[in-house]
């Protein structure tokens, strides 16, 4: 295919900036220092989601966060809500391992969560809406405390 | 005159020019028109595969003779088109030839010759522009510095087949950019180039297919417009379908899959489209395949990492079509262990271009689970691709080493031990410390980020530093004596950070005066992102939760370390004090 831009960099040469990348990085790309929020890549949450007079545990795992774009993803893990535990973004976006499901029998995944993060206490507390399920379903997490963490950066 | 060479190098050229080259210039010049034209002939004929005698001709001042003779009004017909013949002979030399007529004007000469309408004449033309135009040293944008060319040549389409042969390789050839694909998008490309698909001529064919892929590369208005054309009744992506078959030679079936492969990436066909899913999605995995050459190799990776990579869906098939993830893996050992290779010349080629493969095979690599899970984790520990990615950290182009080590450093996030054994063992020990004093600093700091993945959750932390912790220890002191970046050194204090997470990894610190001295010198750096790694690193130290805090905490205040953190709770910056006040309220519980 027709060629893209190319490093004009000497062989050899110490190579300092990204622009020697080559695919060039992703814009605004930063391998991460130290966790300065509590809101970064790999960070869990666990709590419950409760109904009407049922809890089911929940663990809530950012897969990536960048703060300069306002923008995370991650991955809600419901158990006890169906026959088997599915995994779902956490905008309900669509299920994996099979983003083609629309539909499984005793959850619903069409709605929104509407969440409230808290610094100072370190948790995340929400509920979930969508028309025709139960109303007030409450989300309720911790978040789970690491001294050790790894770091993704997107290539 | 413009195309004689420099001194020094005519000197060493004229002492090898005959008499006779001299001489088949000087008939050029003879008064007898007669003479002149048999003068001509003869040099055609002289200069057929002789490319020493191109070259000769060319310093003697053949070509501005040869050009003034073919414009010049008073030249007969037959004349110009010698002319045109010979001159085309001469572009078919060196790329030194090449530069020399593009210097003495060669293609705007040509170019006003093409306004004749002597068939036989504008077909010599065309045939040598075409040669000029397709060599990487003449600039491309001379085909488009005057605007009557474009609309021309179009016109010319339709008046033979080697006219179109000509025409669409130079088009296919000059289309480099948005720009040039706009101009000939308007003037009517598509539809003059289209019916070609169907020549009965296999050049024609081939090089309006070319034509169709470099228009249609990251060109919405293009490729939505292909979408629309019929040829000859038949839908255009049918055409390239059929173009892929395996008994089409294998340039028009990779040429066929490319076009498919733009338009859907341009949004012009949806990814679900049986024509991706069922046909140029298997005809590129073909292409990659053991008896293909290098180059198809190359190309056939290439593009079909293109093709998937944003497509999830995609992925999963080409992931579990024909052994893709094997197949991929022996393009890192190449040429050692795959294609027959039938001589030594193709052997010496493919060894200089091998690393290509490689880069290709990595694209390919990293398209392929790029969204999903399960593939991204399933083919991964039985494919071998640990292997081959630690191979990359290995080679000698910077660009490869990188992107080796940054796929192992995303590898290790959140990776299960079993993942994490298996990188330490691929990789070995000695290439990862080769790894942190290699000189592309994009390769050290992905270098720290996989040690620093690696070196995450306690019981994998102790693991590895009871086995590594002395090297490990070794090589950060190094990083952090040497001259190295501020995101150098920040990584660097993140992994001590980690270790002192470790239960009996954190001895290894405690033990280790100098680094601990280190550590103190760190938290009163200038830069606030090194001061505030230092003292995450001391906040692990002494947290209090973990049993022998209590004598940890205990040393680090001897060596005066309380002193530091309560300036630091002072901090402008508020993360800074914040985490100092944290470590210092692990001396109060």
């Amino acid at each position: 295919m027709p060629v893209r831009a190319e490093c004009h960099c000497l062989a050899g040469a110490a190579c300092p900036s990204s622009a020697c990348l080559v695919p060039p990085a992703p814009i605004n790309t930063q391998q991460p220092g130290v966790a300065t929020s509590l809101l970064y890549s790999g960070a869990q949450y666990r709590g419950y989601q409760r109904s009407k007079g049922n809890s089911y545990d929940v663990e809530v795992v950012l897969q990536h966060v960048t703060m300069d774009d306002s923008y995370l993803c991650g991955y809600l893990k419901i158990k006890g809500l169906t026959e088997v535990s599915y995994v779902s973004r956490f905008f309900e976006q669509f299920l994996v391992p099979d983003h083609t499901i629309k539909d499984i029998s005793g959850a619903s995944f069409a709605g929104f969560y509407y969440i409230c993060f808290q610094k100072s206490t370190a948790t995340i507390e929400g509920y979930y809406y969508h028309r025709s399920s139960e109303w007030y379903q409450s989300l309720s997490l911790n978040h789970v405390q690491e001294r050790s963490m790894p770091i993704y950066e997107f290539r | 005159m413009a195309c004689l060479l420099e001194a020094p190098l005519r000197i060493s050229v004229l002492s090898e020019v005959t008499a006779t080259s001299r001489h088949y210039v000087d008939r050029l010049f003879d008064p007898d028109p007669q003479k002149v034209l048999q003068g001509v002939i003869d040099m055609k004929n002289a200069v057929i595969g002789n490319n020493k005698q191109k070259a000769n001709l060319i310093v003697l001042g053949a070509v501005p003779r040869l050009l003034y003779l073919l414009q010049q009004s008073s030249s007969s017909l037959q004349l110009r088109t010698e002319c045109a013949v010979v001159l085309g002979s001469l572009a078919m030399g060196t790329e030194n030839n090449i530069k020399s007529l593009v210097d003495c004007h060669i293609i705007p000469t040509l170019l006003q010759g093409l306004l004749c309408p002597d068939l036989v004449f504008t077909e010599a033309c065309l045939r040598c522009l075409r040669t000029v135009f397709i060599s990487p040293v003449t600039p491309v944008q001379l085909l488009y510095t005057d605007p009557t060319v474009i609309p021309h040549l179009m016109s010319l389409l339709s008046n033979s087949q080697r006219t179109q042969e000509y025409i669409t390789q130079i088009f296919s050839h000059c289309c480099k950019t948005p720009e040039h694909q706009t101009v000939l998008f308007n003037h009517g490309a598509i539809q003059n180039i289209a019916p070609l698909l169907i020549s009965p001529s296999y050049k024609v064919r081939m090089q309006a297919l070319k034509c169709f892929s470099v228009l249609a590369y990251e060109n919405t208005q293009v490729s939505m417009t292909l979408v629309n054309v019929l040829v000859d009744g038949e839908q255009l992506t049918q055409v390239f379908v059929k173009m892929m078959q395996r008994d089409q030679p294998v340039e028009m079936q990779l040429t066929a899959a490319k076009c498919l492969t733009y338009m859907c990436r341009a949004g012009a066909i949806r990814t679900d489209d049986g024509c991706i899913v069922l046909k140029t999605l298997p005809c590129l995995v073909r292409m990659c395949s053991k008896e293909h050459l290098l180059e198809e190799r190359v190309e056939g990776a290439e593009t079909l990492a293109y093709l998937m990579e944003p497509d999830v869906e995609l992925q999963r098939i080409a992931s579990t079509t024909d052994h893709l993830v094997a197949m991929l893996a022996d393009y890192f050992k190449y040429p050692s262990s795959v294609s027959a290779i039938a001589d030594i010349k193709r052997l010496d080629h493919d060894l200089k271009h091998a690393h290509e493969l490689r880069q290709a095979a990595f694209k390919l690599y990293a398209s392929l689970g790029s969204n999903d899970e399960d593939i991204r984790k399933k083919p991964i520990l039985e494919s071998g691709v640990i292997e081959l990615l630690c191979s990359l950290t290995q080679s000698d182009s910077p660009a490869l080493r990188v992107n080796g080590i940054w796929a192992l450093m995303n590898m290790a996030f959140q990776a299960d031990q079993k993942v994490k054994v298996e990188i330490v063992r691929c990789l070995g020990t000695e290439q990862l410390f080769r790894l942190l004093s290699d000189p592309d600093a994009n390769v050290l700091m992905k270098t720290l980020g996989l040690l620093r993945n690696l070196l995450s959750t306690r019981p994998h932390i102790d693991q590895i530093m009871s086995s590594h912790g002395k090297q490990i220890m070794q090589a950060v002191t190094l990083i952090l004596e040497a001259e190295h970046s501020i995101e150098v050194k920040e990584q660097t204090l993140c992994i001590l950070a980690n270790i002192a997470d470790g239960n009996t990894a954190k001895e290894l610190i405690m033990t280790n005066d100098d680094i601990l001295q280190k550590i103190k010198y760190y938290m009163g750096h200038s830069n606030v992102k090194l001061q505030l790694a230092a003292t995450f690193c001391v906040s692990n130290l002494i947290w209090n939760e973990e049993d022998g805090s209590q004598d940890r905490q205990d040393k680090l205040r001897e060596m005066g370390f309380v002193d530091v953190l309560h300036k630091l709770t002072q901090s402008a910056d508020p993360n800074l004090s914040d985490r100092a006040k944290t470590a210092l309220q692990q001396y109060l519980a």
